[in-house]
């Protein structure tokens, strides 16, 4: 099945709903993103990692090298206080574009 | 907060960078394993498994390009870049690049000379008090046009002629000052009595002229510099009324010019304008003395 195209800006907003959760590397996100889009979506490393570099960068995750479940060792991110308030932005931003998209679709 | 994370991780980029490389490295080997690992699981074997992580990871550089150049340092490193790549272009292009040098080196002279002629005639103003009141006279006739000097008896009758104005003059006056100490030619101005009051300085010790020393046959005096007071007479307050030989004549020193004093360039020593006897003098056509300068 054709992967879809995640949609331009909404990359940043699913990293940081992912990471609301809990703590997870790199590899944990592009998993745990794929799941939940039931796969639809496929994070590319080359888009994932400058994301999560920049928002590590911005304040808005915080990562920290540990060992995971198989004594490997990778960088977690988690979400800073300044990070969890960027995402209730765009969250509530994103309801009101999707809503307003489907609105305008089916009374088409 | 944004702004001092974005500070923070550009010191962080220049202090740490090879920290940065290695964190990325190993953040990248490890999503590697973990994809490997994953697909283990589904069966595939170990080299396979890697191999296939490694596709999906894909070109490893360019991610590592793309995260770099999302770094907010990473501008440092383009401009450092730009910067050798411009110095090697003018190496290779020697004849260019010194004429681009030339050119610029020019351009900058000329525009810092325009600059600092415009700033010292036009922009700063004149180091007297009330600088706005004062001008300097000059005199013109049909024939020949503007003069900027101005000759003894056209003072004399400007003098005579103005009610509101308080007119000085000098005239450069240079000369060998022969004693206290070794002969040393300096400059000199013969300036009128009213020369001082007129610009509004006083004189650091001692007296001005006054208009009994600004006639032919008073005994001669002389203002001298801080500079001249200093090496000649150590700046000890009993300079006044000493004596110094000035052009092969004894002057009595009267008053010691304010440090720094100049009337268009250094002034060493004033000798009072009226005592020169010379036939000029009476010359309305000898335009000698430099500047009537005038105060309203």
């Amino acid at each position: 099945v054709e992967k879809l195209d995640i949609p331009q800006g909404t990359l940043d907003l699913m990293i940081l709903t992912i990471l609301a959760r809990e703590p997870m590397h790199g590899y944990g996100v592009s998993q745990r993103l794929a799941t939940l889009s039931h796969d639809q979506f496929q994070v590319n490393p080359g888009s994932l990692f400058p994301s999560l570099y920049r928002l590590e960068q911005d304040g808005k995750l915080k990562g920290e090298w540990r060992s995971t479940e198989n004594n490997r060792r990778a960088k977690y991110y988690r979400l800073t206080a300044s990070g969890r308030r960027q995402l209730e932005q765009h969250q509530e931003r994103w309801k009101r574009v999707s809503f307003a998209i489907s609105s305008v679709l089916e009374g088409a | 907060m944004t702004l001092l994370h974005r500070l923070a991780s550009i010191l962080d980029w220049l202090f740490h960078r090879n920290r940065a490389e290695q964190d990325l490295n190993d953040e990248l080997e490890a999503f590697v394993h973990m994809a490997a690992a994953d697909r283990v699981r589904d069966d595939a074997s170990a080299t396979e498994a890697r191999r296939s992580a490694v596709l999906h990871l894909g070109d490893v550089e360019q991610t590592k390009e793309r995260v770099r150049s999302g770094c907010y340092g990473a501008w440092l490193d383009e401009v450092g870049q730009d910067v050798h790549y411009g110095l090697r272009t003018l190496r290779r292009a020697p004849a260019f690049a010194g004429a681009a040098l030339l050119v610029l080196a020019i351009s900058i002279g000329a525009t810092t000379v325009m600059f600092t002629v415009i700033n010292s005639v036009l922009l700063r103003p004149l180091a007297y008090p009330e600088p706005e009141r004062l001008f300097t006279l000059h005199g013109a006739t049909e024939k020949l046009g503007e003069f900027w000097g101005f000759s003894n008896p056209d003072l004399a009758d400007v003098r005579h002629e103005s009610r509101s104005l308080a007119i000085g003059a000098w005239a450069y006056g240079g000369g060998t000052i022969s004693a206290p100490g070794a002969p040393e030619y300096v400059d000199g101005r013969q300036i009128s009595a009213e020369l001082f009051s007129v610009l509004g300085i006083p004189v650091l010790h001692g007296r001005t002229f006054q208009p009994d020393d600004d006639r032919p046959g008073a005994p001669a005096v002389a203002i001298i510099s801080y500079g001249v007071w200093q090496r000649r007479y150590g700046g000890a307050l009993a300079a006044i009324g000493q004596p110094l030989v000035f052009d092969g004549r004894p002057y009595t020193v009267v008053g010691i010019a304010p440090e720094g004093f100049e009337l268009t360039g250094d002034v060493d020593i004033c000798t009072p304008l009226g005592q020169n006897t010379a036939t000029r003098m009476q010359n309305r056509e000898a335009r000698f003395i430099h500047s009537a300068t005038c105060r309203f």
